[in-house]
């Protein structure tokens, strides 16, 4: 374990959703060593925990603590900033701002460090040669590596991907999985993967079941 | 970057982006193009005011009168007796009063005979030569040097009437004796010599010292066999004249008082064969009209630029949603709902900005298509600076690119992105 390793925990956690009953989330304690995969079928919960753990939920009850930071409680312009200076966020479908390019979509974090930086990711994950093209011109494999490279440009101490394979082949599962593995480990980000995929079980190993 | 990103989007979908800038910029256009011109008229048409409380012709009508003797544009509605007008020149009730007599014109540019005050009440000064003391000499308006290239001691030959296909009166050369610096008054578009120069080429008058009348036989119906002194300083010192038979078109009067603005008018109305006008209240009367037509195609282009801000609207409206997830992004990597909501706004101002830039533009290309295709006979021309009311209405575009956008940026702002985000 590296002596900066960032962890996050979480107490309690429960949501509801308007006129129905709370859900209970199960505690989840991980360290940037190990990625972490929470895992379940459609409609379990695991979406919304991720919500939560990005900030874009407030929970019902229970805590997030990125490191000392006990974050689920900050009001929402903190969250904000929070989540712009650590956090980063892959879609199972990648989403970006159409009109601009892919190096501006990679860039636009407030939080984001420069182009340079964001040349080198893209470099590293293989789509630099597309970084003036907008993104509605790149292949599905293309915008989720661009989207991998924007959740990096923050120095995002937690990663979080939602789905990030489901609409992939097992080649290009196991490409994007090896990527959000390499780009943490060289970040010492936190990753955790909500996936209903059960391919990335033979990925990850630290697995919570919703 | 919220600027930048803004202005992306705008570019980004450029057909609904040139369907609002155009509805702002003609909008815009027209009513920065009306104020121009009713700017520059009402400036033009104070500024050749001057110190005139009363204008007094041959009746007829006053608008005319005013029209033709303040402003030049029009042709006047007689001549009066000028033994009855220096009657009223010694009126107490009267401060100053200069005569006027015209009728004929060079090139277009009429060529008043008047007194050395005309020049005094207009502040015209001298840009070359002196001003003009003998018969036959002119001082020419700066415009008329500058449009018809003529110069210091040179000499040119009037036409009969205001049209350039008039009679040329060529037994009688005028001589250039001074041009006049640009004063922005109806001084810039007049050649200005004394009233002896008008009354002897059309025959009703004879100077000692009339040195450029030549002698050859001229059709005219008038006698001259009286001896006659009268009130105007000429430079002569003999003249034959018979004073019954001269006329002038009219009197510039200032009244000594404000209550003589309103009982001599009066007076020279019910009492004499000559009309009595006050150019405020006519020019007031000619505005009353002409702005309502100028209200009319103001309301129109306000209405232009209201329109222009609803398809704003509907714009960023039908944006917002397909660009429901662009937002959430957007949230997602730190950006605050306070700065989607400036996202919208300045789409907005963007919009409006561009337009009414573009409809400036647009105006001052008007301005220069109106002075090019004559506005002469107006005796005035358009500028292209920035007119008072024209700052009104850059904040009054502004605002409704504002305002226009302010409700999509609203629903910008409450965006759930959770919800939006939801692969669940």
């Amino acid at each position: 374990m590296s002596e900066t390793n960032n962890i996050i925990r979480t107490n309690k956690l429960s949501y509801r959703y308007e006129d129905s009953i709370p859900i209970q989330f199960p505690d989840i304690h991980v360290d940037s060593d190990t990625p972490l995969l929470i895992s379940g079928e459609s409609g379990s919960g695991k979406t919304t925990l991720l919500h939560m753990l990005a900030g874009l939920l407030t929970p019902l009850e229970g805590t997030i603590m990125l490191n000392d930071e006990t974050y689920s409680s900050y009001s929402e312009s903190k969250k904000d900033k929070f989540r712009g200076e650590n956090i980063g966020i892959v879609f199972q479908e990648a989403q970006f701002v159409e009109s601009l390019s892919v190096i501006e979509n990679v860039t636009l974090s407030p939080f984001a460090e420069g182009k340079e930086k964001a040349q080198r990711v893209l470099e590293r994950l293989g789509v630099l040669q597309h970084q003036s093209t907008k993104t509605n011109k790149l292949s599905t494999g293309q915008k989720q590596r661009v989207s991998i490279a924007r959740a990096t440009m923050n120095k995002a101490r937690l990663i979080l991907a939602d789905e990030p394979t489901s609409a992939l082949d097992d080649k290009n599962c196991s490409n994007v999985i090896q990527l959000l593995f390499e780009v943490a480990k060289s970040n010492n980000s936190i990753l955790i993967v909500v996936s209903h995929d059960k391919r990335l079980k033979q990925f990850i190993n630290n697995v919570v079941e919703l | 970057m919220i600027w930048k990103i803004a202005w992306k989007n705008i570019v980004h979908r450029p057909l609904n982006s040139i369907l609002c800038i155009a509805l702002i910029m003609l909008g815009t256009g027209i009513i920065s193009l009306l104020s121009i011109v009713e700017t520059e008229m009402g400036n033009r048409f104070k500024n050749n005011k001057a110190d005139i409380d009363l204008v007094v012709g041959a009746k007829g009508s006053p608008l005319q009168l005013v029209l033709s003797a303040v402003y030049h544009i029009d042709s006047p509605p007689g001549n009066i007796n000028l033994e009855e007008a220096q009657e009223l020149m010694q009126d107490p009730l009267v401060e100053t009063a200069i005569p006027l007599s015209y009728g004929d014109s060079f090139k277009g540019n009429r060529i008043l005979g008047t007194t050395p005050e005309f020049i005094t009440n207009y502040s015209g000064i001298l840009k070359d030569g002196r001003f003009n003391e003998e018969s036959m000499e002119v001082v020419l308006g700066n415009n008329v040097a500058d449009q018809n290239g003529l110069e210091l001691g040179g000499s040119f030959y009037g036409t009969h009437g205001e049209a350039n296909d008039g009679h040329v009166h060529d037994n009688a050369k005028y001589e250039i004796v001074g041009i006049l610096e640009q004063s922005n008054s109806v001084l810039d578009n007049l050649i200005i010599t004394n009233l002896e120069s008008v009354w002897e080429i059309h025959g009703h008058y004879e100077g000692s010292q009339s040195s450029n009348h030549n002698d050859h036989d001229h059709d005219h119906d008038h006698d001259h066999d009286h001896e006659h002194e009268h009130d105007f300083d000429h430079g002569h010192e003999h003249q034959e004249v018979n004073t019954e038979d001269l006329e002038i078109t009219a009197l510039l009067i200032k009244c000594k008082t404000k209550i003589a603005e309103l009982s001599l008018p009066r007076r020279i109305n019910q009492e004499t064969n000559m009309q009595a006008a006050l150019p405020g209240l006519e020019i007031n009367k000619l505005f009353s009209s002409l702005g309502v037509g100028i209200s009319t195609v103001k309301f129109v282009g306000v209405s232009v630029v209201f329109m222009a801000g609803f398809s704003v609207f509907l714009i960023l409206l039908d944006r917002l949603k397909r660009r429901k997830s662009e937002l959430a992004v957007m949230r997602t990597l730190g950006y605050s709902s306070a700065q989607l909501f400036s996202l919208l706004i300045c789409e907005g101002i963007i919009l409006a900005i561009v337009g009414c830039g573009i409809g400036l533009i647009m105006s001052r290309i008007g301005v220069y298509i109106v002075n090019s295709n004559g506005v002469d006979s107006l005796n005035f021309k358009l500028h292209y600076s920035l007119v008072h009311s024209e700052v009104y209405l850059v904040v009054l575009t502004l605002s409704v690119g504002l305002v226009s956008a302010f409700f999509p940026a609203i629903k910008a702002m409450r965006t759930n992105v959770s919800s939006i985000l939801k692969s669940d």
